[in-house]
């Protein structure tokens, strides 16, 4: 439903996933999602110089959340939020399938059945 | 207006120049960021670059005029080539402190033309903001600097912490500046 306002999917799996990981860079979202990471990287640069995103640098690695001191950045995660609490579980799983949270170097992974 | 002297020129120096001479052309520009605490702190704290918020219709023609002033663009950025130290950035707008974007800017005459920059309250706000939600430590020392040499409304700036859900930050900041006050007396 986001594409259809946003009149693209890249940009509503952009901010959906940014929703969802708080923080990401371009590879994990391309990774994630399938599309081409010239595509992610587009999007997160045209939200970037529309001031609702901001990026920073954590090693090489440039990484981009909601910018806090948007006042747009309130209204949009509103919507955003619908559209991720309406997306079915499974789909979630699916579409967000990184870890984002902390992990102790060598715990081995347990695939899930 | 003449232009500063380029190689020494300060933040306020490049910033009513710039202003004037956007101002002159139908470009309605306010100065934000870190250039406003090294305005108003008197040079304590150094920003080198300005931040102007610009309507967006406007956006079109700031490039032109300041081409005309001798600035190139790099990227997003403009910089003149005699005055490699000071740089001028475009964000994008609105003009705004976190989510508060019914914002007054003050304004100040320059050779009859009015040039706006934040109000030191809302500088306040404004490093307040990128400390609270970005952690960053020197805007927490900004702040401090403009508080302590400018009158700023204490309560406007607790009433916009608790709508910003950072109360301790403005415990914090209001600790650290009665601190300052005590040693300047």
């Amino acid at each position: 439903m986001l594409a259809k306002f946003l009149g693209s999917r890249v940009a509503e799996y952009v901010l959906l996933a940014l929703y969802h990981y708080n923080e990401a860079h371009a590879a994990l979202l391309a990774r994630d999602s399938g599309f081409a990471l010239s595509a992610v990287q587009s999007r997160l640069q045209r939200f970037e110089n529309a001031g609702l995103l901001v990026s920073k640098m954590a090693g090489r690695t440039r990484l981009y959340l909601f910018n806090p001191k948007s006042p747009y950045t309130t209204p949009v995660k509103s919507l955003v939020q619908v559209a991720y609490e309406t997306l079915p579980l499974k789909d979630r799983e699916k579409l967000f399938c990184s870890r984002s949270r902390p992990r102790r170097p060598g715990k081995p992974v347990v695939p899930r059945p | 207006m003449k232009a500063p002297d380029w190689p020494k020129c300060s933040e306020c120096q490049l910033w009513k120049y710039v202003a004037w001479h956007l101002s002159q052309n139908g470009i309605d520009c306010v100065l934000v960021g870190g250039a406003v605490a090294s305005i108003y702190s008197q040079g304590a704290y150094r920003s080198g670059d300005l931040d102007f918020i610009i309507p967006d219709r406007q956006r079109t023609r700031v490039g032109s005029v300041l081409e005309k002033l001798g600035f190139q663009p790099t990227g997003r950025h403009f910089i003149h080539p005699d005055c490699p130290h000071l740089f001028l950035e475009f964000p994008p707008g609105p003009l705004a402190i976190g989510s508060d974007y019914r914002i007054k800017p003050e304004s100040v005459t320059v050779h009859r033309r009015q040039v706006f920059l934040l109000s030191p309250t809302d500088c306040v706000r404004d490093r307040l903001a990128s400390y609270i939600h970005f952690k960053s430590r020197d805007t927490l020392e900004q702040a401090l600097l403009v508080a302590s040499s400018q009158s700023v409304d204490m309560t406007e700036i607790r009433n916009w912490c608790v709508a910003e859900g950072a109360i301790p930050q403005f415990e914090e900041f209001k600790a650290l500046l009665k601190k300052r006050h005590s040693k300047i007396q």
